[in-house]
């Protein structure tokens, strides 16, 4: 089980970006502006150039009532506000009590937050529709949210 | 002799200098467990948790995310197909960046690394998307074994129903502690089961037209809010697409015979007309000219009425049931019909289509043989022989160039004609001068 840590500062804004490039990497890098800057025209064309070429970028915001956040999943025990002491041992937990120690809470850091992703495609603007990213943030969230939102009127008609 | 100064040698020194001159401060080594990306709701409780609990249908460990207050979250996980690989750039805002940067550099220190930008091989990206608690609680309900189905399912409390539950996922039951989940899932299990009092205890029992009016409710809001573009298209276009033909070549009579005749079937089936792409609306319009007997309309899908819809709620009906535990399906699939709702219009006119569909598919391979510029199956061996033999011809001329040396390759460039050949200095004397 994993908690989320929100940190104490607001967590740092940032702005990932999709490259259409594979990086055999992962850790921290100096994105200065020298090597990264992304810059939009007055027609609303997001253009950054990386090593030398040209990529172009769509944005896409995350959904109203959702955040982005940058996460890291740590070893470390969430501080947690023992909640397990008020055990309600109530009779039919009996010899299922064991199964609870396993489940510790592991803290899961925020590192950063985001508003938006931006989606670069090289010198041409990723395809709306097509693109898996696009098209999971935009469509997807909406969708889950017809598919399982819990129609409180057919519960209400049957408690009654 | 010459050959040991050959290019490579000299290519090979050029480019070991470079990346030794200019190389940056040494990256740290790649991170093993990178940060991951998510979006996740807005304002949950501090007390939400990231839990695995076995999947409802498929029973396997999957994580969900939990808030005390807005309920179950499902992770979508969201990764680049392998033919466009793609990684994540975290990089600093951009919009804010001049005023920012003064402040930054005191920030710079406290903050974690990726404020300063960071990369993620792996691009990833985890939505959490809402999950109805109604789910995860149908493998409870839900009959154990096939045989059982016959009998009638037993009634049991809310708290034995639960017990099943923890016991394939324990974190269910730390969850379980919260009071308020408790009152949901009695709320929600109220809605698909019936319900005996016995004494103080309600006690439970899955009722199957609940369920199925339930999931049906679920499926006609997802149809008509629309499903989304990219799945309209792929399972509601495509699939009431009339087969649109090929570009009739003019020179071959059986594909204008295939166009005719298909033109015919279509105007049964008053035309469904999605080009696909340019070239296929222009053909469509010659027929459809040629014919005078359909309409054209270009982007709408044309079906009979009520089909599209149709075709809908069985698509968001079959995503619905791949988090139904598959026990439940034939059940759930048997009272599918015609009281609570009736599927026969579209599945005679799906049958239609791929009966349409066969058909042109035939005269397509028909038409195709002929139109081929080049056959493939026949005298498949000669071709092979032929294009065997010039391989071999190739390979011998690579062989006899390579074998030759340096000075004749040399000498071929230069201009010989007005030289004299070396050999000829190495005649025997010319008796004249005697």
């Amino acid at each position: 089980m994993l908690a989320i840590q929100k940190p104490s500062v607001k967590s740092p804004e940032c702005t990932p970006n999709l490259l259409p490039a594979r990086l055999n990497h992962n850790g921290p890098v100096n994105a200065t502006e020298r090597y990264w800057s992304p810059e939009t025209t007055e027609s609303g064309e997001t253009t950054a150039f990386f090593r030398g070429r040209k990529l172009k970028g769509r944005s896409v915001k995350i959904p109203e009532g959702y955040k982005g956040v940058v996460l890291d999943i740590t070893d470390k025990a969430a501080p947690q506000p023992k909640k397990e002491q008020v055990k309600e041992n109530a009779d039919d937990e009996g010899d299922n009590d064991d199964d609870d120690e396993p489940a510790e809470v592991n803290a899961v850091e925020e590192l950063a937050s985001f508003e938006e992703i931006v989606v670069w495609g090289h010198e041409a603007i990723p395809a709306d529709t097509e693109d898996p990213y696009a098209k999971g943030v935009q469509e997807w969230i909406g969708f889950a949210e017809a598919m399982h939102c819990e129609d409180d009127t057919t519960a209400k008609l049957q408690t009654s | 002799m010459a050959r040991t100064r050959s290019k490579p040698a000299a290519k090979v020194s050029k480019e070991t200098i470079p990346p030794e001159t200019i190389a940056p401060a040494a990256l740290p080594p790649s991170a093993a467990d990178p940060p991951r990306l998510f979006i996740l709701p807005k304002d949950t409780s501090p007390d939400s948790r990231i839990v695995t609990l076995s999947h409802p249908a498929t029973a396997t460990p999957t994580r969900y995310y939990f808030c005390p207050e807005k309920g179950f979250y499902e992770f979508t996980k969201i990764a680049a197909p392998r033919s466009s690989p793609r990684s994540w750039l975290l990089a600093p805002p951009r919009i804010q960046k001049t005023d920012i940067d003064s402040k930054s550099n005191a920030a710079k220190e406290d903050t974690a690394s990726v404020d300063k930008g960071y990369i993620t091989k792996s691009a990833d990206l985890f939505i959490a998307t809402p999950l109805d608690i109604l789910f995860l609680l149908l493998p409870a309900l839900a009959p154990k074994s096939t045989p059982k189905e016959h009998q009638k399912q037993l009634f049991l409390s809310l708290d034995d129903h639960l017990d099943t539950l923890a016991a394939t996922s324990p974190h269910l039951r730390q969850l379980l502690r919260t009071p308020k989940l408790k009152e949901r899932i009695a709320k929600r299990m109220e809605s698909v089961a019936d319900i005996v009092d016995a004494g103080d205890e309600k006690m439970y029992r899955l009722s199957y037209p609940r369920l199925v009016s339930i999931l049906l409710q679920k499926a006609e809001r997802m149809a008509a809010n629309g499903l989304p573009a990219s799945m309209e298209e792929k399972f509601v276009r495509s699939a009431l697409d009339v087969p649109i033909l090929d570009i009739p070549r003019e020179d071959s009579g059986i594909s204008v015979f295939e166009s005719s005749e298909a033109v015919d079937l279509q105007s049964q089936t008053t035309t469904a007309t999605t080009p696909t792409g340019d070239s296929q609306t222009t053909v469509k319009s010659e027929t459809t000219e040629a014919t005078s007997t359909t309409s054209l309309q270009p982007p709408a899908i044309s079906a009979p009425e009520g089909i599209p819809h149709l075709l809908r709620l069985r698509t968001a009906l079959s995503l619905l049931l791949s988090l139904v535990p598959p026990t439940l399906h034939t059940a759930i699939n048997a009272s599918l019909v015609a009281p609570t709702i009736d599927f026969t219009p579209l599945t005679t006119h799906l049958a239609h289509l791929s009966s349409l569909r066969q058909k042109s598919a035939a005269l397509r391979s028909v038409s195709d043989n002929i139109s081929r510029k080049r056959a493939f199956d026949e005298d498949a061996d000669e071709q092979a022989e032929i294009r065997a033999e010039k391989r071999r011809k190739k390979e011998e001329d690579e062989k006899r160039k390579k074998s030759e040396s340096r000075g004749l390759k040399q000498l071929r460039k230069a201009d010989t004609s007005g030289m004299k050949k070396l050999s000829s200095f190495f005649t025997a004397k010319p008796a004249v001068k005697k």
